[in-house]
């Protein structure tokens, strides 16, 4: 794929259209719908953020967005690919070839050493991808020289990008982050943003993060709330919309008074 | 390359599951080439001979197990051999004469009690043979012998040799490495009772075909009983008919604990292994969100398996390489296996054991797998445990049909034999295991549950069972195990030993017997004789031969007493009907040494001491007469004065013990047998139990690390947890015992059903009680549940000497 042409593919297409997704849980006797009706569409090369109360649904959308989890209705596609119509196989090789993910905390297997844990999908997917390859990744979220550490060895943050190392590397359409700074310091949770921020500025991918926190949601393109699993709001920089800490922080509270 | 760095990271864990394996491998391997060494064989003092021929077979002994065959008489014998000498392809041809033998050094018996085949034969015996001359050579004249090594004697030296009718003062000639005791051919030739198997030595150069053709066209042609030649064509057939070590004992053990470690490292292995997934279930979704898919990571799992499969097997080979000759040497010294037991082959049980130990670590990996594989990427986000552990359905239905295959052991149990019940009801105690062990999961959390009690500790207990059932199961399997073992191998052996001691008990008249000072069977005629003088009445003596009516053997006993009048025959009502003979009748026969007769038979019941097992009783004289070779089995009476007769007797080899005392020894002997098969396996299962329990203790406990440490961070104190954690290891353990206990039940009442017809049936059917050793049983209990607390206090005093805090800080 030439740079010109992902360039303008980045600038016309959608990376992900989410279309009237819902999903139901029932837990002792009683039915909660997670996602009810949420639709949401993201444009590619920019950050987006996802707010809204606990409970909301936030995380579902999104393990159903990269294909962890599967809708009960609706529609998914990424990067043209409609996720309805995949097996468990087809779905497991889309998710190690077309997006990448950073969870809140876990994020790496204790017995492989940070490289190996960046590597680990292009193995899986028995890619062309290297050692070498994966200290330019860890290079760039600048722990190159932790490449031989285990998780063990390495801080929560430290984790959180070697995470975000590995969401990288097989240059995916989409990389979707659940709170990724929730079990973090204020400076450690920076830094982990200013990695994330950079994937969508150097890099120029996708980012689609879950976070309860107004700044963090100050550092993206756009910024929707969800209630109820439903999109019910947002605040699109490109749109013209003031999108600073202090009105998205208005904004939550009137959610969560509603 | 990801399964090997995993391997290497999880080495501590998958410990467990490999100690386990090599030790079965090793345990294999060394039982295999035990079993492989003491196969059958063609004994040394046979080994040179091309070809042996033997008489067409003529029934069973009273056993219905030892076969019987025709017998040639001497000259029949000599001719056959003759004519097979004269032929050019044969360098020698030996029709041989064997006979019971002692050798004294005055008072004293030179060599071993041996049982087998009756030790003495004439000096030609010696070129049949792989046996070497290590000293001096052949006897010459009459007065010489050559002895075994073992027999302790020099050439030059006088020792006397007795056979059942002479008594010989002879001078070593010659000193060999075998066993038999060698005389001048003549004087075999008089004592044996005519000639059982005739030895062919091919010239050089000429092939097993070209003999076995030869010896067959020969051997059609000759007079006397049709017989029947083994060669080198079918070797087999060769060693079946021919071994006599004996080893058949201690094979059964060894196939036993064979069989068991197999049994309990699939056990063991899958166990490890599928605990191993419960606690890397966040592992195993993380390595399915990031893109593995399932038959990646059930290859990963199973390329585990096979990879520590491996590495185990291959360690358990070597050391069972060098138990081999431990076991081996172990085994001999228990008289299990023949003395002359030597490692002969160790490639292919090798070969063999390998792949068993590799495929029992796939196989008890395959479930493990599968379940890893169905692990949802999500879970990677869930903490572990509050997920409910729904009971797969087939848990279900292995339970019932392994419950129902107990279920067919018991009926099985109940109408096999008393050795096909022993077996049978293991069976049936290890089907229930499986069936108990498979639903564990089902019911131990409502087990635990009955639990009583309002105490937070109770309350806990109570929750953890509900939350990780399958972490329960898996501690309470090996006391499950262990507890079935203990109580069915020793219930067995007690309840048997019981049954034995209580009713088969016989009909032996007299209070003393006969024997050899070292055991063993057998007395002279003369020592016969002087025991007459020296008894209260007559002599119950029983020279056990046979006689052969239409070429049918039929057991046959020599007696003083009872004995039915000089020259006459007296048969059991049932010997008498099966050859339609009437009282007074004169019938012919064929001596137990070929030559045939006439002789007038009485009909009329046996006493009960030989109801059991003679067929007809003739006086001991016309026995003798007829079977020179054999000593007389065995005599029992009321002596006058036992130690005077003790003395008369003692140049003879024998020496006068009580009857009651003999008894007793013989009992104790056979339940030494038992009583070490059941120990050996206790044994085995208890290191099994503790290797498996420290395993998956070690991994539960690191695995709930943090909600210890919450626990800690809540308040309770460091003693509470442990207690906590002592309290459900103890209470897990105990329902394992009593759950193990309580299914070998079925197994141990089934036997004693099946031992009710096992006696004497005269008496009707016999009253067994099922008895069991409480003390050792106590102490194996005792020790199982201490293995199980310190199993689960030892990780958790290590895990808890770091800081609450610091405890759960630690990654999940
Ligand atoms: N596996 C599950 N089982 C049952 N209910 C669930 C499950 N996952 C999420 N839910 C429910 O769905 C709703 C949405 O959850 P989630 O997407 O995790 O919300 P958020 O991430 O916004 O806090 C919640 O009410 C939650 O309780
Ligand atoms: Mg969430």
């Amino acid at each position: 794929m030439n740079r010109t042409l992902e360039a303008r593919r980045g600038a016309t297409h959608e990376a992900l259209r989410i279309d009237a997704l819902t999903k139901r849980y029932t837990t002792g006797g009683h039915e909660v719908a997670a996602l009810d009706g949420a639709s949401l569409d993201v444009r590619a090369g920019t950050f987006t953020a996802i707010m809204g109360p606990s409970g909301s649904g936030k995380s579902t959308l999104l393990h159903c967005a990269v294909g962890l989890d599967r809708p009960d209705g609706g529609s998914i596609v990424v990067d043209g690919i409609d996720l309805g119509g995949l097996g468990e196989r087809e779905i497991t090789e889309f998710r190690r070839e077309r997006v990448g993910f950073v969870f809140q905390s876990y994020n790496l297997v204790d017995s492989l050493t940070a490289a190996q844990n960046v590597l680990l999908p292009a193995r899986l997917a028995r890619g062309a991808l290297g050692r070498e390859d994966a200290l330019a990744a860890l290079d760039g979220v600048g722990l190159r020289d932790r490449a031989d550490h285990r998780p063990h060895q390495l801080s929560g943050g430290e984790q959180q990008r070697v995470a975000i190392a590995r969401a990288v590397l097989t240059r995916p359409a989409v990389i979707c982050a659940d709170e990724p700074t929730g079990a973090l310091d204020l400076a450690r949770g920076r830094q982990v943003l200013d990695h994330l921020r950079a994937v969508v500025d150097t890099h120029a991918r996708t980012v689609l993060v879950v976070t309860h926190d107004p700044t963090v949601a100050a550092r993206a393109d756009r910024a929707v709330f969800m209630a109820d699993g439903r999109i019910v709001d947002e605040l699109d920089r490109t749109a013209g919309d003031r999108l600073d800490a202090a009105s998205i922080a208005v904004r939550m509270a009137e959610l969560e008074e509603a | 390359m990801i399964t090997l760095s995993m391997v290497r990271h999880r080495m501590r864990a998958i410990l467990g599951g490999f100690v386990a394996l090599t030790l079965a491998v090793a345990l294999l391997t060394a039982s295999a080439i035990v079993i492989a060494s003491s196969l059958p064989a063609v004994p040394p003092r046979y080994e040179r001979a091309d070809a042996l021929v033997v008489p067409e077979e003529a029934g069973t002994r009273s056993d219905d197990v030892t076969v019987v065959r025709a017998v040639w008489t001497g000259a029949e014998a000599d001719s056959l051999a003759g004519e097979l000498t004269r032929s050019e392809e044969v360098a020698v041809a030996v029709a041989e004469r064997r006979f019971d033998v002692r050798v004294m050094d005055g008072d004293r018996v030179l060599g071993d009690a041996a049982d087998g085949a009756p030790g003495g034969a004439g000096w030609s015996s010696f070129a049949l043979g792989s046996t070497a001359l290590l000293e001096g050579g052949a006897p010459s004249g009459a007065a010489e012998v050559v002895l075994p090594r073992s027999y302790g004697r020099a050439v030059g030296d006088t020792v006397t040799v007795l056979t059942a009718g002479a008594e010989w003062t002879m001078t070593v000639s010659g000193v060999t490495d075998g066993q038999d005791v060698l005389v001048p051919d003549p004087l075999a030739g008089e004592t044996a009772t005519g000639v059982s198997v005739i030895g062919v030595v091919a010239a050089p150069g000429v092939g097993t075909a070209a003999v076995d053709d030869l010896v067959r066209s020969a051997v059609r042609d000759s007079a006397g009983p049709t017989a029947e030649v083994f060669t080198g064509t079918d070797q087999g057939a060769m060693d079946a008919e021919f071994d006599d070590s004996g080893n058949w004992v201690g094979t059964q053990l060894l196939i036993l604990v064979g069989a068991l470690s197999v049994f309990v490292s699939v056990f063991v292995v899958g166990t490890t292994f599928t605990f191993q997934v419960a606690v890397r279930r966040r592992e195993l979704a993380l390595l399915r969100a990031v893109g593995a898919t399932p038959g990646q990571v059930r290859r990963m799992l199973l390329g585990e398996a096979a990879v520590v499969g491996a590495a185990a097997s291959l360690v358990g080979a070597v050391l069972g390489v060098g138990g081999a000759f431990l076991l081996g040497g172990w085994m001999v010294d228990l008289d299990l296996l023949s003395r002359h037991w030597e490692v002969r082959s160790v490639a292919l049980p090798v070969a063999v054991s390998v792949p068993i130990g590799v495929v029992t670590a796939v196989t008890g990996v395959l479930s493990a797998s599968r379940r890893g594989a169905a692990v949802a990427p999500l879970e990677a986000l869930r903490p572990e445990n509050t997920r409910a552990e729904a009971v797969p359905r087939w848990r279900l239905w292995v339970a019932g049909t392994a419950a129902v295959l107990g279920a067919v052991f018991a009926v099985a149990t109940v109408r096999g034999d008393m050795e096909q019940a022993v077996s049978y009801a293991l069976g049936t105690a290890l089907a229930l295991v499986v069936a108990l062990a498979v639903a564990a999961p089902v019911y131990l959390p409502r087990l635990v549950g009955l639990l009583p009690g309002r105490s937070p500790l109770s309350d806990l207990l109570r929750s953890e069972a509900r939350a990780g059932a399958r972490r329960l199961a898996s501690t309470m399997l090996p006391a499950l195990l262990i507890s079935a073992l203990a109580v069915t191998m020793l219930g067995q052996a007690d309840t048997l030993g019981g049954a034995i001691d209580e009713h088969s008990r016989g009909d032996i008249p007299g209070e003393a017997m006969v024997t050899r000072p070292d055991g063993g069977n057998g007395l002279t005629d003369l020592a016969l004789e002087r025991t007459r003088e020296h008894a209260q009445g007559e002599v119950h003596s029983t020279l056990s031969t046979g006689v052969y009516v239409d070429g049918n053997w039929v057991e046959a006993v020599g007696l003083h007493r009872n004995a039915p009048p000089a020259g006459t025959a007296w048969a059991s009502p049932a010997t008498a009907a099966e050859f339609g003979w009437e009282e007074d009748d004169t019938v012919d026969l064929t001596w137990r040494d070929g030559t045939t007769g006439r002789v007038t038979v009485t009909v009329g019941p046996f006493p009960p001491e030989l109801e059991m097992w003679a067929e007809l009783a003739l006086p001991h004289d016309l026995a003798r007469e007829h079977d020179p070779g054999t000593f007389t089995t065995a005599a029992s009476f009321d002596p006058l004065d036992a130690d005077a007769l003790s003395a008369v007797l003692a140049d003879q080899g024998s020496e006068v013990v009580s009857t009651s005392r003999l008894i007793d020894e013989g009992v104790a002997a056979e339940m030494r047998l038992v009583r070490l098969f059941a120990v050996i396996i206790l044994v085995l299962s208890l290191g099994y139990t503790a290797i498996s329990l420290a395993n998956s203790l070690s991994l539960s406990t690191s695995a709930r690390r943090r909600d210890l440490a919450l626990l800690r961070v809540t308040g309770v104190h460091r003693r509470q947890v442990l207690v906590l954690l002592t309290a459900e290891s103890a209470l897990v353990g105990a329902i394992g015992l009593a759950l193990g206990a309580l299914i070998s039940l079925p197994g141990l009442f089934a036997l004693t059903w099946s031992l009710r017809d096992e006696f004497d049936p005269r008496r009707g059917p016999a009253e067994v009680a099922v008895q069991l050793p409480w003390a050792d049983l106590g102490a194996v209990s005792a020790a199982c549940l201490v293995i199980g607390v310190l199993a689960a206090l030892v990780p958790a005093v290590r895990a808890m000497r770091r800081s609450p805090a610091a405890m759960v800080a630690e990654r999940g």
